[in-house]
């Protein structure tokens, strides 16, 4: 008996656990390394994964690295072989963190709210902290979330040479409407 | 100073050279920068087969899968599931009720337009870039992505 309750319990705490992440399948990341020399690195890929957990504040994204649209087929062809993102060995670049100001958000008022997020970025299984802010725009249920950073190439092992034809700091812009 | 006749003609063919070198290879510098993909839609598909077919092959294994489709253009037929806004535009899914994977297209600019006439239950015959799948750990299941999508036929 005293087994079946506690099941019960941790059933109920996995279920309204889950209601409170909110998920689509649909969020964009962008990614932007142009330079004055070259207008040509960049990209969108609006197939990522992306969760906002109401209850805990924790976020994330998946990005399949494979899937980011270049206009150029060159530099599409760059950026995923080996010495760039080697998106055959390594096909996923996460995001993992966590809102550490949730307090400051109600979700059930409608508004736009902006927050601290702190996670960790991985690319080519090398990960690195993120510290960002993010700005939740809170409308009748539904929420419309965008942040964007910077990150080291070379702290993911990615040696782009030193042309100065892409930057070396490279900007991600995330959005992601969760309904 | 006059050059002995057989300088003359060395020099000569050096700034020759040097001309059709720098035009060549210019052009080649040109074509490779401005350079911009087909529209998918007039590319001839590598493969042609049904979405949950697709599905099941990538299901049962997902390496060989991989290997086969990724980076082909590939025509899918099947019906929508799911239309998902992304940015300005929409995201078409098609889901296996049972396993949960999905594929799921983004569409190129050319077919934004076209893609906001569709409706969930609609059959459809798509053509598109295959960027393989990947494991979501958020979501625990699989998608098939893809990327410059053109809806060839709404049935």
């Amino acid at each position: 008996m005293k087994q079946i309750v506690l099941s019960s319990c941790f059933a109920l705490m996995a279920i309204t656990g889950f209601a409170q992440a909110k998920t689509t399948t649909s969020a964009t990341v962008a990614f932007d390394a142009t330079t004055p020399l070259d207008a040509l690195p960049k990209a969108e890929n609006k197939t990522v994964v992306a969760m906002l957990n109401t209850k805990s504040g924790e976020v994330g994204f998946e990005a399949a690295v494979n899937n980011f649209a270049f206009t150029n087929p060159t530099i599409q062809q760059h950026f995923n072989e080996e010495r760039w993102l080697n998106s055959g060995k390594f096909p996923l670049f996460t995001f993992t963190g966590k809102i550490t100001d949730l307090k400051n958000v109600n979700f059930k008022k409608d508004g736009t709210y902006t927050v601290n997020v702190e996670g960790t970025l991985t690319i080519k299984d090398k990960s690195n902290p993120v510290t960002t802010t993010a700005t939740l725009a809170v409308k009748g249920g539904s929420i419309q979330s965008s942040s964007n950073f910077t990150f080291k190439l070379s702290d993911y092992g990615i040696n782009v040479g030193s042309q100065g034809k892409i930057a070396n700091e490279p900007k991600i812009t995330v959005s992601a409407d969760f309904k | 100073m006059k050059l002995p006749f057989t300088r003359k003609i060395r020099l000569r063919i050096f700034w020759i050279c040097l001309a059709l070198g720098l035009t060549i290879g210019g052009g080649v510098f040109y074509y490779l920068v401005t350079e911009e993909f087909d529209d998918t839609k007039s590319i001839k598909a590598s493969f042609s087969t049904e979405a949950h077919t697709l599905i099941n092959e990538f299901d049962s294994n997902d390496s060989l899968a991989n290997v086969r489709y990724r980076d082909q253009i590939i025509d899918v037929s099947g019906r929508v599931t799911e239309l998902e806004t992304a940015d300005s535009t929409a995201n078409l899914k098609i889901v296996d009720s049972i396993g949960g994977s999905y594929l799921i297209f983004d569409f190129q600019q050319q077919d934004a337009f076209a893609v906001k006439s569709l409706q969930t239950g609609d059959s459809v015959l798509l053509r598109a870039s295959c960027s393989g799948s990947i494991f979501s750990r958020l979501l625990n299941t699989r998608s098939i992505q893809f990327k410059r999508t053109s809806l060839i036929q709404k049935f």
